[in-house]
């Protein structure tokens, strides 16, 4: 990892998105264009980094850039804690996807009356945390934009949510927060008991890091009570099972654009963490906790298929599929190969896209039809084609239909799951077909049949939501049948994080 | 003459701009969006054409392999690439020939429903689908395509939405078709992960430009998803290095379950039993759909990637039994659930599954036997034309009297002719009667059959009940027209009086009842017959074997008793329903029991629903408790935990001054007295420091 | 000289002296004058310690007196503030009696 003579992009990139938030809160009437200005300038600098990204040569970091900020008194001289930011193939995708559904929420709530210029601010400073979590390459700089990232959404929730927003942006917050404790303590433990130098991570500075963790004797029992405190940090937040009543909850109450945020990237902040810190930093821990964290990836796959079945709510619905999708997520990230760790990172971007257009969708048909109760509507093409093709699209995305951007990433991952467990395979495939199951169960009833429960007042998706789903469902589309663009970043990444850290110590201490 | 082949992609290209046009602009051309759809399946058709008879003059194999999905840098690498193999090339032959004569038969058949954009551009995408996996060039593309196919059956079923059968048909189709999917991709899964480690070590050029086969680890691009072998440019190839047969003595159970996995996928594809629920209700979509999807093409995938996994990879024997016991009780399970059926196209359907059953049932003898599967192949081709001219006569006679009750028909060979007439020629083909396509076809697989039976006497048993079939078919299926042509009048009077439609629509009826009178012989040309590997066309014994006939006594008793049953089967339809009669079983018929066991399709669609509501649903339901009562409850007990804790706590803060100093005193002592005593006393424990 | 014995006991006596005043007294006056009790007596303790602080050591003795002065300084600022809330508080609720400002209480 060699320092750039020059400021890193990603300094502008989060320069911008965090000024333009803090104007947009001022902007009065202009907040929604000063919001998407600023989303639509950070992808612009997004688009920049993908162009000028190395390809295949290197397997370390890129576009680094480390300023000292403070030393901690400990270890033997002391603990350096640098703004140190940088970024990977496993970072990039969620660094596109996060202006992506900024853009995409921005427009959706393009109308929104209800104190907009804090809205669109609160939408922006979300997007900005979320850059700083997926630059950031220091430990207590990674911390604070996680915790920088709750805030915005406890408000979204709570000032702009339904009618239980208060219960839910409480539960939402105390979970998240309790996780972030204990991942916070987790990570601080990790970095006195190793006497790290610095609080830096990522690529060969990792390398040295698990090295120095080595050295103290720090092995598998301290490592295992470390990873289990980061798995239940990271984990609340994918959410795993049991830990994840909150989901649910947050997401009925939420604003659309609230959702779309949640569940497209909020969610992959703690899949993001376990690949990241706690798989590649603990591999003694990982690899002996490996049967627990397969064992909860199961679970949660079949259990948020099954409620998803049982759900009357359509956004409740979409909510427990997200459950079950990053169940699969969970399951490749713990597989720990080359193809599976791709696998989820796909997974994960695709996902993104997938669970936003659903959740734009139950906020349309909620605005449209009054209701998401499904039972209670029927034979929606007749009165809004436009709005049930849509929800057709996301509903095939999301149960993995072949030419959309889920299906390369879920063959991925089952594969990489055969290699690996054999037989096992068959309980995520059985959670296959119980999605492809409620989806389609959803569509009859609510889609087609005789006209039911229809209001008079109903019309089709106004422009502006039309443009917000449309781009996605393009993204799905293009990313779907050339997921060439998208995963030619992952696989060096995953190779590094893969091949270095598994099992006991290091294994290699140079690029592969 | 390799050469051409790379523009192999033009077949899918075609119909692909179709569906693009269509599908974004599709409002925009009104009614003539069906001459738009007409145009690109027949460029597609003429492409098709042109490719397969490329293909019969060389009958190589042609890799192209440009496209890469994606690549991990360890040489792993998801390829879309085209293969044009025999197999594919008589698959192009079908698709785009029955392809092009039902969308010219939809623009006058479907003229008058609402949403013809829509249906168009879902038959373009179905097209596109189709003719791309029958050019797929390994497993993956195959999923890709094999699972996009599905979801236009499932669009296309589900055509007039608005009927809640419909919706509920086209749910069931996908889902059950779902299971087979998943059983589908473990199997792939299973091939991948043990063909793709044994490495021969003669291979070193990989199929693929710029890739290298590594020795060691597994690899996409050398094995596993690749059909077929690399270098596999010699004669058409059989069981190849890469395959079942090298693995088998290392793990043969292992292979077997692959095997059987790929036949679950094939039988929800195919509806073979017992994932057959499915098609008998995916006629409610429009008839065309039924004659292009649900009769000549996707349901026929299954039987095509049955016959290009015992080319390319094999199966054990033990799989291939199964996969001939599951054909050949299908065909017969099936046949007698379409005796009895009153709607003029699920008697079609159930002819179908029993048809397919045959087909499959002759890929699994033809893999005992160790020959190509060109008997199940040519019947597949024989079969999508008859069967195809037998829905759309059926959708004729429904779009001119608007009802589907066969009980409702009757008299019609005199008001429409042309349809009568075309659909008794499909009828005879259907249950073999020569000169008929299906008679050839028909009589290779079963000898075929009788001859696997030799070798495993198990397979007597399922022979025996596809001959029972052979009985079956000729009686329902002239059951059906003997009921809806034959007398002097309809039994009920109908909204429309009957008319012979016009060209638009006779055209294709006229066309595919000629190609189902030449079929038949297709083999006798060389070039054909290399189409078909393993085939050997005959008939009465003789079989055409290179350059000239052998003649075999058993076939001939083979081809006799097949042809008697079938006679016998035509002639008792005749005693029943022929000339107006309408035979109906009497109440205290002893075979009433057996009727309704019959009509009820023996209770499966109930045992299905069983399982998906009691089973499923209630699984779901009860998750659902859990999660909002132990789940959610354990929350809140936390929740009521620190609030009791906190009212309880909160009550130390009186308000009062003094009450306030008091604790500040009260800690004061007591750190006084820690100090002063407690930790001199703790350290000199402790032993000081 | 009185010996430092005794000027810590007479410390710790005004120190009880206006703990117990503290406790027992409702009034918001006898309460600051209890309080300025107490800080009498920690002064007379630095005082006393630094007269009898080691011989030579004048940091120890200059720094005792200096704590006292500014602790004298202190409880003036202290009264002050004081009796200013106790102004504020008898015209907002009419009473000095502290078991009647309870508004904080939930």
């Amino acid at each position: 990892m060699s320092a750039l003579a020059y400021p890193s992009p990603l300094t502008d990139l989060l320069a911008i998105s965090l000024v333009g938030a803090a104007a947009t809160f001022f902007a009065g009437k202009w907040a929604r264009w000063v919001a998407l200005t600023t989303a639509a300038v950070s992808l612009g600098i997004v688009i920049w980094v993908m162009v000028n990204f190395q390809l295949g040569t290197a397997f370390d970091y890129q576009f680094v850039q480390v300023v000292p900020w403070l030393t901690l008194s400990g270890g033997s001289g002391g603990i350096g804690v640098n703004y140190t930011v940088g970024i990977d193939g496993i970072s990039l995708p969620f660094l596109l996807l996060s202006p992506i559904l900024t853009i995409v929420s921005v427009v959706y709530h393009w109308n929104e009356t209800k104190n907009p210029a804090g809205f669109f601010g609160l939408v922006g400073l979300t997007n900005a945390g979320l850059f700083g979590v997926f630059v950031s390459l220091d430990i207590l700089l990674f911390f604070a934009f996680w915790e920088i990232v709750l805030i915005p959404m406890f408000f979204l929730i709570g000032h702009w949510g339904g009618p239980r927003r208060h219960y839910a942006s409480i539960k939402f917050f105390v979970y998240t927060h309790v996780a972030s404790v204990v991942t916070l303590v987790a990570l601080f433990a990790m970095v006195f008991l190793g006497g790290w130098s610095s609080m830096d991570f990522g690529g060969s500075i990792s390398t040295a890091q698990v090295a120095a963790l080595d050295t103290k004797n720090i092995m598998v029992v301290p490592q295992v009570l470390l990873f289990g405190a980061m798995f239940f940090g990271f984990g609340v937040k994918l959410p795993m099972v049991p830990f994840h009543t909150w989901l649910p909850d947050a997401h009925v109450e939420a604003p659309t654009g609230g959702s779309v945020l949640l569940a497209g990237m909020l969610l992959k902040m703690g899949a993001y963490g376990l690949i990241r810190i706690a798989f590649p930093l603990l591999p003694y821990g990982h690899v002996n906790a490996e049967p627990v964290v397969l064992g909860i990836a199961f679970l949660s796959i079949i259990w948020g298929a099954f409620l998803s079945l049982s759900q009357r709510d359509l956004k409740r619905m979409v909510a427990y599929s997200s459950i079950n999708h990053m169940g699969i997520v969970l399951l490749a990230i713990a597989l720990w190969t080359q193809l599976s760790v791709t696998a989820a990172v796909l997974l994960m971007f695709a996902h993104g896209l997938v669970s936003g257009l659903l959740f734009l969708l139950s906020g349309s048909v909620h605005h449209t039809y009054g209701t998401r109760d499904i039972p209670s509507i029927g034979g929606m093409n007749s009165r809004t084609p436009a709005l049930t093709t849509m929800l057709m699209i996301g509903s095939l995305a999301s149960l993995g239909l072949p030419a959309l951007v889920s299906f390369p990433a879920e063959f991925s991952a089952f594969l990489a799951t055969w290699e690996a467990l054999r037989w096992w395979v068959f309980l995520p495939l059985l959670g296959l077909v119980v999605t492809a199951g409620f989806y389609l169960w959803m569509l009859q009833r609510m889609a087609f049949g005789p006209p039911r429960g229809i209001p008079d007042k109903a019309t089709d998706l106004p422009f502006n939501e039309m443009i917000s789903m449309g781009l996605l469902v393009a993204l799905i589309v293009l990313y779907g049948i050339l997921p060439y663009l998208i995963v030619q970043f992952i696989p060096h990444a995953a190779i590094f994080a893969t091949q270095c850290f598994h099992g006991g110590s290091t294994v290699c201490t140079s690029t592969p | 003459m390799i050469d051409y082949f790379w523009y192999a992609f033009l077949v899918p290209l075609s119909t692909a701009i179709g569906f693009v046009v269509l599908g974004l602009g599709g409002t925009f051309f009104k009614k003539g969006g069906g001459f738009i759809a007409v145009i690109a399946e027949g460029a597609a058709l003429v492409f098709g054409v042109f490719f397969a008879y490329q293909e019969s003059l060389s009958s190589t194999l042609y890799h192209d392999t440009s496209f890469v999905w994606f690549a991990l840098p360890d040489g792993t690498s998801f390829v879309m690439g085209t293969l044009v193999s025999p197999l594919g090339a008589l698959m192009l032959l079908v698709v785009n020939i029955v392809g092009f004569l039902v969308v010219l038969y939809s623009m006058e058949y479907m003229a008058h429903e609402e949403g013809l954009p829509r249906y168009y551009a879902e038959m373009m995408l179905f097209l596109t689908a189709m003719n791309g996996l029958v050019l797929a060039d390994n497993y993956l593309e195959f999923i890709l395509m094999w699972e996009l196919v599905g979801l236009c059956s499932y669009l296309l079923i589900g055509f007039f939405w608005k009927k809640p059968e419909a919706a509920s048909a086209a749910k069931k189709a996908f889902l059950v078709t779902r299971v087979g999917d998943v059983l589908l991709f473990v199997g792939v899964f299973i091939f991948f992960t043990s063909l793709g480690g044994i490495v021969d070590p003669s291979i070193t050029t990989s199929p693929y430009p710029g890739q290298v086969c590594s020795s060691a680890g597994i690899n996409w691009a050398c094995a596993g998803f690749t059909f077929a072998p690399p270098n596999a440019d010699s004669n058409v190839v059989f069981l190849s290095a890469n395959s079942v047969a090298s693995v088998t003595a290392r793990d043969p159970n292992l292979m077997t379950l692959a095997g059987l996995l790929i036949l679950g996928g094939a039988a929800g594809k195919s509806a073979q039993f017992p994932l057959h629920t499915w098609l008998p209700d995916a006629m409610e979509g429009p008839t065309t759909v039924s004659a292009l999807i649900h009769a000549a093409t996707m349901v026929a995938a299954g039987v095509f990637l049955l016959a290009i996994t015992s080319i390319y990879i094999g199966f054990t024997p033990t799989a291939a039994l199964v996969v001939l016991a599951i054909g050949g009780f299908t065909s017969l399970f099936a046949g007698t659930m379409g005796l009895v059926a009153r709607d003029i196209k699920r008697v079609i359907a159930y002819s179908t599954m029993s048809q397919l059953g045959y087909m499959v049932m002759a890929v699994g003898a033809a893999s005992l036997v160790a020959i190509g599967p060109g008997a199940a192949m040519f019947h597949l081709f024989t079969h999508a034309f008859f069967k195809a001219l037998l829905f759309l006569s059926a959708g004729s006679i429904i779009h001119a009297l608007g009802t589907q009750d066969l009980f409702a028909m009757g008299g019609l060979l005199r008001k429409m002719p042309v349809t009568g007439y075309t659909m008794l020629i499909g009828a005879l083909a259907l249950s073999g009667i020569p000169p008929f396509s299906g008679f050839f076809s028909k009589d290779g697989l079963l000898s075929l059959t009788w001859t696997a039976a030799q070798h495993y006497p198990g397979a007597l048993v399922f022979f025996l009940m596809a001959l029972v079939g052979v009985l079956l078919t000729a009686l329902y299926i002239f059951r059906l027209w003997f009921l809806a042509f034959s007398g002097t009048e309809a039994r009920e009077s109908s909204a429309h009086p009957a008319h012979e439609p016009s060209w638009v629509m006779r055209a294709p009826l006229v066309t595919l009842a000629g190609l189902t009178l030449v079929a038949g012989f297709l083999p006798l040309l060389s070039g054909f017959s290399h189409l078909l590997p393993g085939v050997q066309w005959g008939a009465f014994g003789y079989a055409s074997s290179g350059s000239g006939f052998s003649f075999s006594q058993t076939d001939l008793f083979l081809g006799l008793v097949s042809l008697g049953l079938a006679l016998t089967g035509l002639l008792t339809a005749y005693a029943l329903w022929g000339n107006g009669r309408v035979f109906r079983l009497a109440d205290e018929s002893p075979l009433k029991g057996l009727h309704t066991v019959l009509v009820r399709k023996y209770y499966f669609d109930e045992a299905y629903d069983g399982l998906a509501h009691g089973g499923v649903l209630g699984i779901a339901r009860a998750f659902d408790w859990f999660d909002r009562y132990v789940i959610d409850g354990t929350v809140h007990a936390f929740e009521d935990l620190f609030r009791i804790a906190s009212e309880r706590g909160r009550r130390i803060q009186t308000g009062l001054v003094s009450s306030y100093v008091s604790w500040v005193v009260f800690g004061l002592i007591v750190l006084v007295f820690f100090f002063l005593y407690a930790l001199p006393y703790l350290t000199s424990a402790w032993g000081g420091g | 000289m009185i010996p430092l014995d005794e000027l810590v006991l007479f410390s710790g006596l005004l120190f009880s002296l206006g703990i117990f005043g503290v406790l027992t007294r409702r009034n918001f006056i006898m309460l600051l004058i209890s309080i300025e009790i107490m800080m009498n007596s920690a002064i007379l303790n630095f005082i006393a310690f630094a007269a009898y602080s080691p011989a030579g050591n004048s940091l120890l003795e200059v720094s005792g007196q200096g704590i006292a002065v500014v602790l004298i300084g202190l409880a003036a600022t202290e009264v002050a503030l004081g009796l200013a809330i106790v102004l504020a508080l008898n015209r907002i609720i009419g009473s000095v009696d502290v078991a009647d400002a309870m508004q904080l209480k939930l």
